[in-house]
């Protein structure tokens, strides 16, 4: 265990700050992942940070700090992703996110823009799924424990969402 | 089925497509989450129950007050669960009442909405009559949905799932978070409970009590998630139907 994780252990908020800096990429992209939502994605890593903070106590090791944050953030994104739901208030204009490089004409690029459309047509946990393993490289069974789903299930799921995309791909 | 040892352009495409979506944080970010912090260490730790809320139909949250969450365990739940004391089931079903087991119509599960379904998921069992009883009542069915059915009915997807004998496939109940889903007799049911991560003992407000026994020894298949050989019991609450057992297996992740 590192020295920040060991002071963030003990409730030193400056050290948590300094580890939330160096998880923040990841775990934002996870929240990204399903909420799909700019000023969504800023609100459930405010209240995952603190509620991850004030948690701190209850940590029991039995995974690494990164994954017990990153389930308490996955965990209030699908809390957000629900009452949002509820308020069928669902703000469909951070939808859709093509990068700069989708002007490229190159066939990469523009295999990467059908990629991105075709995310936005993911399940958010299929979603999920990806950003944790293709992205953030993590095992199944990490992301089985992060989503609190079986590993069969992370790996059908995965396994779906990549045909899906690379029919998306290929078009 | 790919497996998460391949690796081909198609994952270096998909891992760039959706590193480039992440969105940068505003230039306040840190310095929002950085009061957010210092304001938590004079708050001082989290009240566990802040998990003890009721979601009812509309989403707004009620909280509970009285019910413990209990304990997690990475070596095993049997310890733990169960522990819907009667008082706390009390206040579970007398605060769901009408509102907190509802059916879903249009869920995106697929159940058989033509199979007698009361129109007012709500409305109470009348009381016996006189009238004759069908001599042969149909036992209790107890269908599948699909995992993702959970979440897209607005849920959170955490929890335990319990598969019929072994199949990860065929996915029979959700114990969550914030509720209970099942389908039996041909309705999906969902009994907003929240509060609990491991499996309690559930009373529909149709009267179907859920429960689990013959619990085996966990085995851990990943970090935090685990899983046990268990028999899923449904009884109704006709006593001349007799309950469902169904054999299976028991997950339960963080």
């Amino acid at each position: 265990m590192t020295d920040i994780e060991s002071r963030s252990l003990q409730g030193d908020p400056a050290a948590f700050g300094e580890l939330l800096r160096l998880y923040d990429h990841d775990l934002r992209g996870t929240v990204w992942s399903v909420v799909r939502n700019r000023a969504a994605v800023e609100d459930v890593m405010q209240i995952s940070y603190e509620k991850a903070f004030r948690s701190v106590g209850q940590f029991k090791g039995d995974s690494s700090l990164k994954t017990w944050i990153h389930t308490i953030c996955y965990r209030a994104a699908i809390d957000h992703l629900r009452y949002e739901r509820h308020r069928q208030h669902l703000d469909e204009s951070a939808m859709v996110h093509l990068s700069s490089s989708s002007e490229s004409t190159s066939a990469a690029a523009l295999a990467r823009v059908e990629i991105s459309a075709a995310l936005d047509r993911l399940d958010h946990d299929e979603r999920t799924i990806l950003m944790l393993t293709s992205v953030q490289g993590l095992t199944y069974d990490e992301v089985a424990s992060i989503m609190g789903i079986p590993r069969g299930t992370v790996a059908s799921k995965a396994s779906r969402a990549r045909e899906m995309l690379r029919k998306a791909a290929q078009r | 089925m790919t497996t998460e040892a391949d690796h081909d352009d198609l994952d270096d495409l998909i891992a760039a497509a959706m590193q480039d979506e992440i969105p940068a944080p505003p230039s306040d970010y840190w310095t929002r989450i950085d009061r957010s912090l210092t304001r938590a260490t004079v708050q001082g730790p989290a009240n566990v129950e802040d998990h003890q809320r009721f979601v009812d139909t509309d989403g707004d949250v009620v909280r509970l007050t009285g019910m413990n969450a209990p304990p997690r365990s990475s070596t095993g739940w049997t310890s733990t669960r169960f522990l819907v004391t009667a008082a706390a089931l009390v206040v579970v079903i007398a605060l769901a009442g009408a509102a907190a087991f509802a059916e879903f119509s249009d869920s995106p599960i697929g159940v058989d909405s033509t199979s007698g379904a009361a129109d007012n998921p709500t409305t109470t069992r009348e009381p016996v009559t006189s009238e004759p009883a069908p001599a042969q009542p149909a036992d209790v069915v107890v269908g599948s949905f699909e995992p993702g059915a959970v979440t897209d009915a607005g849920l959170e997807g955490i929890g335990c799932w319990f598969y019929r004998d072994g199949n990860d496939a065929d996915l029979i109940f959700h114990g969550g978070f914030e509720a209970t889903v099942m389908v039996i007799d041909g309705r999906q049911i969902i009994g907003h409970t929240s509060g609990f991560w491991s499996v309690e003992d559930v009373v529909t407000a149709d009267g179907y009590e859920i429960r689990f026994t013959d619990v085996g020894a966990p085995v851990a298949d990943s970090i935090e998630s685990q899983r046990q050989p268990a028999t899923l019991v449904v009884t109704p609450a006709d006593p001349t139907r007799a309950p469902v057992a169904i054999p299976g297996d028991l997950w339960c992740g963080v």
